[in-house]
Protein backbone atom coordinates (compact mmCIF):
# COMPACT_ATOMS: atom_id res chain seq x y z
CA UNK A 1 0.00 0.00 0.00
CA UNK A 2 2.50 2.35 1.01
CA UNK A 3 6.15 2.27 -0.47
CA UNK A 4 8.56 3.88 1.69
CA UNK A 5 9.13 6.57 -1.55
CA UNK A 6 5.98 8.13 -0.94
CA UNK A 7 5.72 8.51 2.44
CA UNK A 8 6.55 11.85 3.97
CA UNK A 9 8.56 12.33 6.78
CA UNK A 10 6.43 13.30 9.75
CA UNK A 11 7.60 16.06 12.09
CA UNK A 12 7.06 15.01 15.38
CA UNK A 13 6.36 18.31 16.61
CA UNK A 14 3.15 18.65 14.56
CA UNK A 15 1.97 15.17 16.04
CA UNK A 16 -1.23 15.18 18.47
CA UNK A 17 -1.76 11.99 20.80
CA UNK A 18 0.03 8.89 20.97
CA UNK A 19 2.80 10.03 18.78
CA UNK A 20 5.04 7.83 19.18
CA UNK A 21 2.57 4.61 18.21
CA UNK A 22 2.01 6.43 15.16
CA UNK A 23 5.92 7.04 14.01
CA UNK A 24 6.32 3.30 14.78
CA UNK A 25 4.10 2.27 12.12
CA UNK A 26 5.44 3.27 8.38
CA UNK A 27 2.51 1.86 6.89
CA UNK A 28 0.63 4.34 8.78
CA UNK A 29 2.07 7.18 6.06
CA UNK A 30 -1.08 8.06 3.97
CA UNK A 31 0.04 6.89 0.34
CA UNK A 32 -1.84 7.49 -2.79
CA UNK A 33 -3.83 4.74 -2.24
CA UNK A 34 -5.51 6.41 1.11
CA UNK A 35 -5.08 9.67 -0.68
CA UNK A 36 -7.60 8.30 -3.63
CA UNK A 37 -9.79 6.46 -0.95
CA UNK A 38 -10.03 10.01 1.34
CA UNK A 39 -10.54 12.40 -1.70
CA UNK A 40 -13.83 10.38 -2.65
CA UNK A 41 -15.20 11.47 0.48
CA UNK A 42 -17.41 15.17 0.32
CA UNK A 43 -16.38 18.45 0.97
CA UNK A 44 -18.02 18.35 4.66
CA UNK A 45 -15.96 15.78 5.46
CA UNK A 46 -12.73 16.67 4.24
CA UNK A 47 -13.25 20.31 6.34
CA UNK A 48 -14.72 17.66 9.65
CA UNK A 49 -10.88 16.35 8.55
CA UNK A 50 -9.37 19.59 8.69
CA UNK A 51 -11.38 20.83 11.69
CA UNK A 52 -10.23 17.47 13.67
CA UNK A 53 -13.58 16.45 14.24
CA UNK A 54 -13.14 12.37 14.17
CA UNK A 55 -16.11 11.61 15.57
CA UNK A 56 -18.39 12.06 13.59
CA UNK A 57 -19.19 9.03 11.00
CA UNK A 58 -17.46 9.62 7.82
CA UNK A 59 -18.58 8.00 4.29
CA UNK A 60 -15.39 6.14 3.52
CA UNK A 61 -15.89 3.62 0.55
CA UNK A 62 -16.19 -0.22 2.09
CA UNK A 63 -12.96 -1.39 -0.43
CA UNK A 64 -11.18 1.97 0.35
CA UNK A 65 -8.77 -0.05 2.54
CA UNK A 66 -8.88 3.12 5.06
CA UNK A 67 -8.12 1.09 8.06
CA UNK A 68 -8.50 2.28 11.81
CA UNK A 69 -4.57 3.05 12.22
CA UNK A 70 -4.50 5.10 8.72
CA UNK A 71 -7.67 6.80 11.01
CA UNK A 72 -5.78 6.69 13.98
CA UNK A 73 -2.25 8.95 11.99
CA UNK A 74 -4.48 11.42 10.39
CA UNK A 75 -5.74 12.16 13.49
CA UNK A 76 -2.65 12.68 15.14
CA UNK A 77 -0.59 13.75 12.28
CA UNK A 78 -1.60 18.10 11.73
CA UNK A 79 0.52 17.79 8.84
CA UNK A 80 -1.02 14.99 7.00
CA UNK A 81 -4.77 16.39 7.79
CA UNK A 82 -4.09 19.82 6.24
CA UNK A 83 -2.57 18.01 3.01
CA UNK A 84 -5.62 15.70 2.63
CA UNK A 85 -7.60 18.49 3.33
CA UNK A 86 -5.90 20.57 0.75
CA UNK A 87 -5.92 17.87 -1.66
CA UNK A 88 -10.16 17.27 -1.38
CA UNK A 89 -10.93 20.66 -1.58
CA UNK A 90 -8.57 20.99 -4.80
CA UNK A 91 -10.35 18.12 -6.30
CA UNK A 92 -14.20 19.30 -5.22
CA UNK A 93 -13.15 22.91 -6.56
CA UNK A 94 -11.99 21.63 -9.75
CA UNK A 95 -15.01 18.90 -9.97
CA UNK A 96 -17.17 22.11 -9.42
CA UNK A 97 -15.59 24.89 -11.20
CA UNK A 98 -14.72 22.04 -14.50
CA UNK A 99 -18.66 20.73 -14.38
CA UNK A 100 -20.06 24.53 -14.47
CA UNK A 101 -17.66 24.87 -17.36
CA UNK A 102 -19.66 21.89 -19.01
CA UNK A 103 -22.60 23.26 -18.20
CA UNK A 104 -21.83 26.17 -19.77
CA UNK A 105 -21.22 24.62 -23.47
CA UNK A 106 -24.23 24.67 -25.27
CA UNK A 107 -25.25 21.83 -26.49
CA UNK A 108 -25.14 21.29 -30.00
CA UNK A 109 -28.32 20.20 -32.00
CA UNK A 110 -28.89 16.08 -32.47
CA UNK A 111 -30.17 15.06 -36.00
CA UNK A 112 -31.27 12.00 -35.07
CA UNK A 113 -33.57 9.73 -37.45
CA UNK A 114 -36.64 9.17 -36.14
CA UNK A 115 -38.39 8.26 -39.77
CA UNK A 116 -38.87 5.16 -41.37
CA UNK A 117 -36.37 5.95 -43.41
CA UNK A 118 -33.85 6.86 -40.85
CA UNK A 119 -34.14 3.87 -38.76
CA UNK A 120 -33.35 1.72 -41.82
CA UNK A 121 -30.83 4.41 -42.31
CA UNK A 122 -29.53 3.67 -38.88
CA UNK A 123 -29.54 -0.24 -39.13
CA UNK A 124 -29.49 -2.58 -41.76
CA UNK A 125 -28.59 0.09 -44.79
CA UNK A 126 -25.62 1.16 -43.86
CA UNK A 127 -24.13 -2.21 -44.29
CA UNK A 128 -25.52 -2.98 -47.23
CA UNK A 129 -24.53 0.44 -49.09
CA UNK A 130 -21.21 -0.49 -47.38
CA UNK A 131 -21.58 -4.09 -49.04
CA UNK A 132 -22.52 -2.55 -52.05
CA UNK A 133 -19.71 -0.29 -52.41
CA UNK A 134 -16.86 -2.82 -51.34
CA UNK A 135 -18.24 -4.91 -54.10
CA UNK A 136 -17.87 -2.29 -56.64
CA UNK A 137 -14.69 -1.49 -55.70
CA UNK A 138 -13.60 -4.92 -56.31
CA UNK A 139 -15.19 -4.93 -59.36
CA UNK A 140 -13.13 -2.07 -60.44
CA UNK A 141 -9.57 -3.18 -59.18
CA UNK A 142 -10.45 -6.62 -61.10
CA UNK A 143 -10.95 -4.72 -64.37
CA UNK A 144 -8.75 -1.93 -63.49
CA UNK A 145 -5.66 -4.90 -62.28
CA UNK A 146 -2.67 -4.61 -64.38
CA UNK A 147 -3.12 -8.34 -64.82
CA UNK A 148 -5.90 -7.76 -67.44
CA UNK A 149 -2.93 -5.76 -68.84
CA UNK A 150 -0.85 -8.34 -69.01
CA UNK A 151 -3.79 -10.44 -70.87
CA UNK A 152 -2.58 -8.77 -74.27
CA UNK A 153 1.30 -9.30 -74.30
CA UNK A 154 0.34 -13.10 -73.03
CA UNK A 155 -1.75 -13.58 -76.24
CA UNK A 156 0.79 -12.29 -78.49
CA UNK A 157 3.75 -14.43 -77.05
CA UNK A 158 1.54 -17.16 -77.39
CA UNK A 159 0.56 -16.27 -81.50
CA UNK A 160 3.96 -15.01 -82.23
CA UNK A 161 5.81 -18.52 -82.33
CA UNK A 162 3.68 -19.10 -85.61
CA UNK A 163 4.67 -15.88 -87.20
CA UNK A 164 8.72 -15.81 -85.92
CA UNK A 165 11.11 -18.06 -87.43
CA UNK A 166 12.54 -20.41 -85.63
CA UNK A 167 16.35 -22.17 -86.22
CA UNK A 168 14.58 -24.94 -88.19
CA UNK A 169 13.21 -22.77 -90.61
CA UNK A 170 16.41 -20.10 -90.46
CA UNK A 171 18.55 -23.52 -91.85
CA UNK A 172 15.72 -24.28 -94.57
CA UNK A 173 16.21 -20.73 -95.22
CA UNK A 174 19.59 -20.99 -95.73
CA UNK A 175 20.09 -24.34 -97.63
CA UNK A 176 17.03 -22.73 -100.03
CA UNK A 177 18.94 -19.72 -100.66
CA UNK A 178 22.20 -22.07 -100.79
CA UNK A 179 20.29 -23.79 -103.45
CA UNK A 180 19.46 -20.97 -105.34
CA UNK A 181 22.59 -19.63 -104.79
CA UNK A 182 24.17 -22.36 -106.67
CA UNK A 183 21.97 -22.59 -109.34
CA UNK A 184 22.60 -19.06 -110.02
CA UNK A 185 26.50 -19.38 -109.98
CA UNK A 186 26.21 -22.31 -112.54
CA UNK A 187 27.85 -21.12 -116.06
CA UNK A 188 25.08 -20.48 -118.75
CA UNK A 189 24.97 -20.07 -122.32
CA UNK A 190 23.92 -16.41 -122.47
CA UNK A 191 21.08 -15.74 -124.95
CA UNK A 192 23.17 -13.18 -126.59
CA UNK A 193 25.92 -15.77 -127.02
CA UNK A 194 23.64 -18.36 -128.47
CA UNK A 195 22.94 -16.13 -131.59
CA UNK A 196 26.94 -15.28 -131.90
CA UNK A 197 26.11 -11.64 -130.49
CA UNK A 198 28.92 -9.65 -128.96
CA UNK A 199 30.86 -10.94 -126.13
CA UNK A 200 29.93 -13.96 -123.04
CA UNK A 201 28.98 -12.48 -120.56
CA UNK A 202 31.26 -13.11 -117.17
CA UNK A 203 29.78 -15.47 -114.53
CA UNK A 204 31.88 -14.61 -111.91
CA UNK A 205 30.39 -11.14 -111.99
CA UNK A 206 26.66 -12.48 -111.82
CA UNK A 207 27.55 -14.76 -109.12
CA UNK A 208 29.64 -12.27 -106.81
CA UNK A 209 26.41 -10.49 -107.01
CA UNK A 210 23.97 -12.79 -106.00
CA UNK A 211 26.45 -14.23 -103.69
CA UNK A 212 26.70 -11.11 -101.33
CA UNK A 213 22.81 -11.08 -99.93
CA UNK A 214 22.83 -14.87 -99.55
CA UNK A 215 25.95 -14.79 -96.96
CA UNK A 216 24.73 -11.76 -95.39
CA UNK A 217 20.78 -13.28 -95.07
CA UNK A 218 21.60 -15.15 -91.64
CA UNK A 219 23.07 -12.65 -90.03
CA UNK A 220 20.60 -10.05 -90.76
CA UNK A 221 17.84 -12.51 -89.75
CA UNK A 222 19.85 -13.37 -86.32
CA UNK A 223 20.02 -9.64 -85.94
CA UNK B 1 -32.96 5.45 -23.78
CA UNK B 2 -36.01 6.14 -26.32
CA UNK B 3 -35.67 9.60 -25.15
CA UNK B 4 -32.48 11.01 -26.24
CA UNK B 5 -33.14 14.53 -24.87
CA UNK B 6 -33.47 13.13 -21.79
CA UNK B 7 -30.35 11.27 -21.94
CA UNK B 8 -28.15 14.06 -23.21
CA UNK B 9 -29.86 16.63 -20.48
CA UNK B 10 -28.88 13.45 -17.80
CA UNK B 11 -25.10 13.17 -19.04
CA UNK B 12 -23.93 15.66 -21.57
CA UNK B 13 -21.97 17.73 -18.55
CA UNK B 14 -20.25 14.85 -17.27
CA UNK B 15 -19.68 13.15 -20.40
CA UNK B 16 -18.44 16.53 -21.72
CA UNK B 17 -16.63 17.40 -18.68
CA UNK B 18 -14.92 13.87 -19.25
CA UNK B 19 -13.64 13.92 -22.42
CA UNK B 20 -12.83 17.79 -22.40
CA UNK B 21 -10.15 17.55 -19.45
CA UNK B 22 -9.33 13.70 -20.70
CA UNK B 23 -7.78 15.04 -24.25
CA UNK B 24 -7.58 18.63 -23.65
CA UNK B 25 -9.15 19.84 -26.40
CA UNK B 26 -12.78 21.34 -25.48
CA UNK B 27 -13.96 21.50 -29.97
CA UNK B 28 -12.80 17.93 -30.24
CA UNK B 29 -14.80 16.86 -27.31
CA UNK B 30 -17.92 18.59 -27.94
CA UNK B 31 -17.82 16.51 -31.36
CA UNK B 32 -16.76 13.21 -29.40
CA UNK B 33 -19.73 14.05 -26.85
CA UNK B 34 -22.49 14.04 -29.30
CA UNK B 35 -20.65 11.25 -31.31
CA UNK B 36 -21.62 9.42 -28.54
CA UNK B 37 -24.93 10.44 -27.89
CA UNK B 38 -25.11 9.29 -31.50
CA UNK B 39 -23.57 6.16 -31.12
CA UNK B 40 -25.47 5.08 -28.14
CA UNK B 41 -28.74 6.26 -29.67
CA UNK B 42 -28.18 4.29 -32.45
CA UNK B 43 -27.00 0.78 -30.65
CA UNK B 44 -29.48 1.37 -27.72
CA UNK B 45 -30.59 -1.84 -28.55
CA UNK B 46 -27.33 -3.91 -28.04
CA UNK B 47 -27.39 -2.28 -23.86
CA UNK B 48 -28.39 -5.24 -22.11
CA UNK B 49 -28.95 -3.58 -18.55
CA UNK B 50 -25.83 -5.47 -17.09
CA UNK B 51 -23.89 -1.81 -16.38
CA UNK B 52 -25.97 1.21 -15.68
CA UNK B 53 -26.04 3.80 -18.74
CA UNK B 54 -23.57 6.20 -17.17
CA UNK B 55 -21.12 3.42 -17.39
CA UNK B 56 -22.16 2.33 -20.86
CA UNK B 57 -22.21 5.71 -22.42
CA UNK B 58 -18.72 6.88 -20.84
CA UNK B 59 -17.63 3.51 -22.67
CA UNK B 60 -18.48 4.83 -25.66
CA UNK B 61 -17.08 7.85 -25.16
CA UNK B 62 -13.76 5.64 -24.14
CA UNK B 63 -13.90 3.80 -27.40
CA UNK B 64 -13.79 7.50 -28.99
CA UNK B 65 -11.13 9.14 -27.01
CA UNK B 66 -9.06 5.81 -27.85
CA UNK B 67 -9.55 6.43 -31.55
CA UNK B 68 -9.16 9.82 -31.91
CA UNK B 69 -6.19 9.62 -29.86
CA UNK B 70 -4.58 7.02 -32.07
CA UNK B 71 -5.30 8.43 -35.50
CA UNK B 72 -4.37 11.95 -34.43
CA UNK B 73 -2.02 11.19 -31.82
CA UNK B 74 0.66 14.03 -32.99
CA UNK B 75 -1.70 16.61 -34.02
CA UNK B 76 -3.16 16.35 -30.49
CA UNK B 77 -0.23 16.44 -28.40
CA UNK B 78 0.28 19.83 -30.29
CA UNK B 79 -2.75 21.05 -30.09
CA UNK B 80 -3.43 19.74 -26.27
CA UNK B 81 -2.24 23.17 -24.63
CA UNK B 82 -3.12 25.41 -27.11
CA UNK B 83 -7.25 24.75 -27.19
CA UNK B 84 -6.71 23.43 -23.44
CA UNK B 85 -9.98 24.39 -21.28
CA UNK B 86 -10.17 27.36 -19.49
CA UNK B 87 -12.67 26.54 -16.05
CA UNK B 88 -11.01 29.70 -14.44
CA UNK B 89 -13.18 31.76 -16.45
CA UNK B 90 -16.39 30.47 -14.54
CA UNK B 91 -16.91 33.26 -12.43
CA UNK B 92 -20.60 32.51 -11.23
CA UNK B 93 -19.48 29.32 -10.17
CA UNK B 94 -18.58 29.65 -6.14
CA UNK B 95 -19.77 32.61 -5.52
CA UNK B 96 -23.14 32.00 -3.88
CA UNK B 97 -21.64 29.63 -1.42
CA UNK B 98 -20.93 32.33 1.27
CA UNK B 99 -16.92 31.73 1.09
CA UNK B 100 -15.03 35.04 1.50
CA UNK B 101 -13.43 36.41 -1.81
CA UNK B 102 -10.25 35.39 -0.52
CA UNK B 103 -11.44 31.72 0.08
CA UNK B 104 -12.83 31.38 -3.81
CA UNK B 105 -9.76 32.62 -5.35
CA UNK B 106 -7.57 30.09 -3.19
CA UNK B 107 -10.27 27.39 -4.26
CA UNK B 108 -10.18 28.75 -7.82
CA UNK B 109 -6.30 28.67 -7.95
CA UNK B 110 -6.14 25.27 -6.30
CA UNK B 111 -8.95 24.10 -9.16
CA UNK B 112 -6.02 25.58 -11.59
CA UNK B 113 -3.28 23.51 -10.11
CA UNK B 114 -5.14 20.16 -10.80
CA UNK B 115 -6.13 21.26 -14.26
CA UNK B 116 -2.34 21.90 -14.89
CA UNK B 117 -1.57 18.70 -12.98
CA UNK B 118 -4.05 17.11 -15.41
CA UNK B 119 -2.24 18.26 -18.47
CA UNK B 120 0.94 17.19 -17.67
CA UNK B 121 -0.35 13.20 -16.79
CA UNK B 122 -0.77 10.47 -19.70
CA UNK B 123 -3.84 10.49 -21.57
CA UNK B 124 -4.73 7.22 -19.37
CA UNK B 125 -3.73 8.12 -16.13
CA UNK B 126 -6.48 11.38 -16.65
CA UNK B 127 -9.29 8.87 -17.56
CA UNK B 128 -8.53 7.19 -14.87
CA UNK B 129 -8.25 9.96 -12.44
CA UNK B 130 -11.43 11.99 -13.67
CA UNK B 131 -13.79 8.51 -13.57
CA UNK B 132 -12.26 8.26 -9.84
CA UNK B 133 -12.21 11.77 -8.67
CA UNK B 134 -14.97 13.26 -11.09
CA UNK B 135 -17.48 10.51 -11.84
CA UNK B 136 -17.05 8.45 -8.43
CA UNK B 137 -16.63 5.29 -9.66
CA UNK B 138 -14.83 2.28 -8.51
CA UNK B 139 -11.91 0.26 -9.53
CA UNK B 140 -13.65 -2.27 -10.65
CA UNK B 141 -15.85 0.19 -12.47
CA UNK B 142 -13.29 2.36 -14.11
CA UNK B 143 -11.98 -1.30 -15.47
CA UNK B 144 -15.03 -1.93 -17.09
CA UNK B 145 -15.65 1.63 -18.63
CA UNK B 146 -11.85 1.71 -19.84
CA UNK B 147 -11.45 -1.63 -20.83
CA UNK B 148 -8.32 -1.51 -18.93
CA UNK B 149 -7.03 -4.24 -16.35
CA UNK B 150 -7.84 -3.58 -12.75
CA UNK B 151 -4.16 -3.80 -11.72
CA UNK B 152 -3.26 -1.18 -14.44
CA UNK B 153 -6.22 1.01 -13.42
CA UNK B 154 -4.51 0.90 -9.64
CA UNK B 155 -1.22 1.64 -11.33
CA UNK B 156 -2.82 4.54 -13.29
CA UNK B 157 -4.46 6.09 -10.48
CA UNK B 158 -1.55 5.78 -8.27
CA UNK B 159 0.79 7.84 -10.58
CA UNK B 160 -2.21 10.50 -11.04
CA UNK B 161 -2.45 10.79 -7.85
CA UNK B 162 1.05 11.07 -7.20
CA UNK B 163 1.31 13.34 -9.74
CA UNK B 164 -1.53 15.76 -8.33
CA UNK B 165 -0.31 15.66 -4.88
CA UNK B 166 2.97 17.19 -6.04
CA UNK B 167 1.57 19.84 -8.05
CA UNK B 168 -0.86 20.58 -5.02
CA UNK B 169 2.43 20.73 -2.60
CA UNK B 170 1.77 17.54 -0.71
CA UNK B 171 4.66 15.17 0.16
CA UNK B 172 6.11 12.68 -1.58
Amino acid sequence: MTTPDNQHKCNPHTLEGNSAAVLNSAAMHLGEDQFAAFALIGSADAAAIRAGQFDRELEFEPDSGIGSATLAHLAACTHCREELARFTESLVSFNHLSLAWADSRPARPMVVHTTLLGRLRGSWLPRAAWAFAVCTLLVALFFSSPRLNRDEPTVASTSAPSTQDSDAQIANDNQLMDRVALELSRPERSPVAEYGIGATPQPSAARSHKVAPRSNRPESRLD
Amino acid sequence: MNDIDALVHQYRPRLLRYVAFSIGDQDLAETITQDCFLKAYNGRDSFRGDCSVKTWLFGIANNLIRDQVRVKKFQFWRKVRAAAVDITDIASVMAGEQRSPETVLLLRERAHQVQSALLDLSVNQRRVFLLRFMEEMDLEEIARTTGMPPNTVKTHLHRSVTAIRKQLGGSN
